[in-house]
């Protein structure tokens, strides 16, 4: 008993200094032509003691990794209001800025931000609010005012106060990889695991509500789906049926989660209800049928399918029952995801031998080559559709990079240290305080 | 030492299933393994404390948290590996994809079969009107809405498409026999070009093209017309002869004596490019025809 202790505390002393939490970088390389110039000036900070954040740069960097924002950099403002008063647009036409935001942040242990955005050559105001946050969340409340901002100059819904999971692989010399499922904050900013495994971790996916998570773990030495609650971090382990358990996909409703198991044969298509716990097959072929992904309207089911001899997308009917494939250009296509308007769906093409990510638009049948690098994979939406985050290789290392669905847009998120792979961009956070 | 204690902690879950009845695995939920203590200190919201050999979870304050197994756990492991089909049903669902399959091929080959001979029928038609000889020139007036909106490659969409070296020589001299009037091989040029660049760059401008050549051969064929007018709308919507496109289908309605729809595709053609020539053209027939 004394020795099992010992061989704990060591087990600690050994990792505590090895264990460094994957923090993503950005790294922007590609905007839009004629992006939209803003400034955003420093906000005023009116609490007591140093401010704990500075939003203003928070925001000016969520914008600028958009693609369609190019901030003006603060050695060029000649002046930093944060009032009405104090602004004279003549000041920020000469920087050429054609909106400027200002805002001050207050409070103690609840921190109060309040802003407005003005159009520097109508010399109007475009919008004005106020956010709310607990201190410690300052960095939530600058995504949200930048999600405002965004929403009222592009009129589609910003997607900064969101969240990433990843998983992060750090080699560990003469010993078994280490594996991190970690939380981010779309920005990279804030990583935090989720679950520390000397297994692979697999497939990690949302629960509509983003309340829950769910991935594939190997630590039961084959892959066994788990959810786990993102708060508590408390998890249950759903199968572990002989052979395959993986790419688990909730439904848009949350009732129920598609996965992939081969305990009656080959892989197959299951539908499990979540509060009953039944298994319901939804394919039964001979063939290879994995990567389950609901449509949002929970009525379909996109999945990959290799029956015509390579791998397609094929798309399940839960009214009629019936499955009909869904892309025919290229010999590979596989790993589907739907945007939230059940048109844009990315998926993993082969063209010329390389993989890319590229976005099929279900009306037209246009598939668009979105990225040109060689190893894409994994691709992942934001909720509000504007960007695909996706896995690939940079000079043999596994990072994970982002493109606008326009492919106008691109920036890069390498991991400070070890490599990154198959990311999941969350849905829209509940509000939290 | 250390592969032991991993594999207690790793394998608690599981091995421990081998015995525990459905029942009483319901009842534990929730405190059922303890893989490791729960510790909520300062020190762990900051960094999470490092982790043993096996699998941890944590919440967002760095908790470590405990892991439960739903029911299908011990279905899994209790019930004999359920009958992956016997040969007798895998033959049986082998015999009915073969069913499905057959019946595919014979909605293929019919569809086929129809493809073909509307295309003999499209080519005869053609062939006889060259024999014919459709030697009466359209007059300025039918020649003239094509002139004053000749197409206009997008540079910019031609960008993104990777432009084949030989589409642009074939469209050039598509557009050449227009310009010289051969209309009859224009339309065979055109259709042979679509057929050679489906999704080419030029493809848009070859649609519209055949819209309105349909329309000045002898006799016009106005179905061919419209359907090549509806086309480039459908496959290109956003395309820069899409508003003259507009305009021309509901000329070609209202040639066919469909005036209704003529009238309200011109006025939502006034309704959705009010700044375009294009608006004006529709204004002008409105004004002219109504």
């Amino acid at each position: 008993m004394k020795s099992f202790l010992w061989s704990v505390l060591i087990l600690i002393v050994t990792f505590s200094s090895g264990v460094a939490r994957a923090e993503l970088v950005i790294e922007i390389t590609q905007g839009i032509d004629n992006p939209t110039v803003i400034a955003v000036s420093p906000f005023a900070w009116e609490g007591s003691g140093v401010a704990p954040e500075d939003v203003a740069y928070i925001i000016q960097n969520d914008l600028y990794r958009s693609g369609q924002f190019a901030p003006v950099a603060r050695e060029n403002m000649l002046g930093t209001p944060s009032r009405d008063e104090d602004i004279f647009f003549r000041d920020w036409r000469m920087v050429n800025a054609q909106y400027l935001l200002i805002g001050r942040l207050t409070g103690d242990q609840t921190l109060i931000a309040d802003f407005a955005l003005y159009d520097v050559t109508k010399q109007t105001l475009v919008i004005q609010g106020r956010e709310e946050s607990v201190v410690g969340e300052v960095r939530t409340l600058s995504h949200r005012i930048a999600d405002r901002v965004y929403t009222a100059l592009t009129g589609i819904p910003g997607a900064f106060a969101t969240k990433l999971l990843y998983v992060a692989v750090t080699p560990i010399p003469g010993e078994k990889d280490y594996y991190e499922l970690t939380l981010a904050d779309a920005d990279g900013a804030r990583p935090r695991v989720l679950l520390a495994s000397r297994e692979p971790i697999l497939a990690p996916t949302w629960s509509p509500d983003a309340k829950e998570i769910a991935y594939v773990s190997f630590e039961t030495s084959r892959p066994a789906i788990f959810r786990q609650n993102l708060q508590t971090g408390a998890r249950e382990q759903l199968t572990a049926f002989r052979g395959l358990n993986g790419s688990p996909s909730w439904s848009p409703d949350g009732q129920r989660m598609a996965m992939v198991l081969s305990k009656d044969g080959n892989p197959d298509i299951y539908v499990l209800d979540m509060q009953t716990y039944v298994l319901e097959r939804i394919t039964r072929n001979y063939a290879i049928d994995t990567e389950p992904t609901w449509m949002p309207d929970g009525k379909s089911l996109l999945f990959t399918s290799d029956r015509p001899g390579r791998p397609q997308i094929y798309r399940y009917d839960f009214v009629t029952g019936l499955t009909d494939r869904v892309t025919y250009e290229g010999s590979y296509n596989a790993r589907a995801r739907v945007a939230q308007d059940g048109r844009n769906v990315v998926l993993v093409h082969q063209q010329d031998g390389d993989y890319k990510i590229a976005v099929l638009d279900l009306e037209t049948r246009r598939l668009t080559a979105l990225t040109s690098t060689d190893l894409d994979e994994s691709p992942s939406i934001a909720p509000n559709g504007s960007m695909v985050l996706y896995a690939t290789k940079q000079a043999g290392r596994g990072i994970l990079a982002a493109v606008s669905v326009d492919g106008g847009a691109r920036f890069n998120l390498p991991a400070r240290d070890g490599e990154v792979r198959e990311p999941a961009w969350s849905p829209y956070l509940p509000k939290t305080p | 030492m250390l592969g032991a204690l991993s594999a207690l902690l790793v394998c608690a879950s599981v091995s421990a299933q081998d015995f525990i009845d459905l029942e009483s695995e319901r009842s534990r939920t929730g405190n059922s393994v303890v893989v490791a203590e729960p510790r909520a200190d300062e020190d762990a919201a900051v960094n999470p404390a490092p982790i043993p050999q096996g699998s941890v979870s944590y919440g967002l304050n760095g908790q470590v948290a405990t892991t439960t197994s739903s029911v299908l756990i011990q279905d899994s492991q209790s019930a004999v590996a359920s009958d992956p089909g016997s040969v007798f049903i895998q033959v049986q669902r082998l015999a009915e994809e073969v069913r499905r399959l057959n019946g595919l091929v014979e909605e293929q080959a019919y569809q086929i079969k129809t493809l073909q001979r509307q295309s003999l029928e499209r080519y005869m038609d053609i062939d006889r009107r060259l024999a014919g000889g459709s030697s009466v020139a359209p007059t300025k007036e039918q020649i003239k809405p094509e002139e004053s909106a000749l197409p206009v490659v997008n540079t910019q969409e031609a960008e993104y498409k990777a432009v084949d070296a030989k589409e642009e020589p074939a469209y050039l001299a598509a557009r050449q026999l227009v310009y010289d009037r051969k209309f009859d091989d224009a339309v065979l040029a055109f259709n042979d070009f679509l057929l050679e660049y489906p999704n080419g760059a030029y493809a848009p401008n070859a649609h519209y093209w055949l819209g309105e050549l349909y329309l000045v051969l002898n006799p016009p064929n106005l179905e061919l017309s419209r359907q090549s007018f509806q086309l480039l709308l459908d496959l290109y919507p956003k395309h820069s002869k899409a508003p003259d496109a507009n305009f021309k289908l509901a000329t070609v309605y209202f040639a066919k004596g469909n005036i209704e729809r003529a009238k309200t595709m011109l006025e939502s053609v006034i309704a959705t490019y009010p700044r375009q020539p294009v608006a004006e053209l529709a204004k002008k027939f409105l004004a002219d025809k109504y």
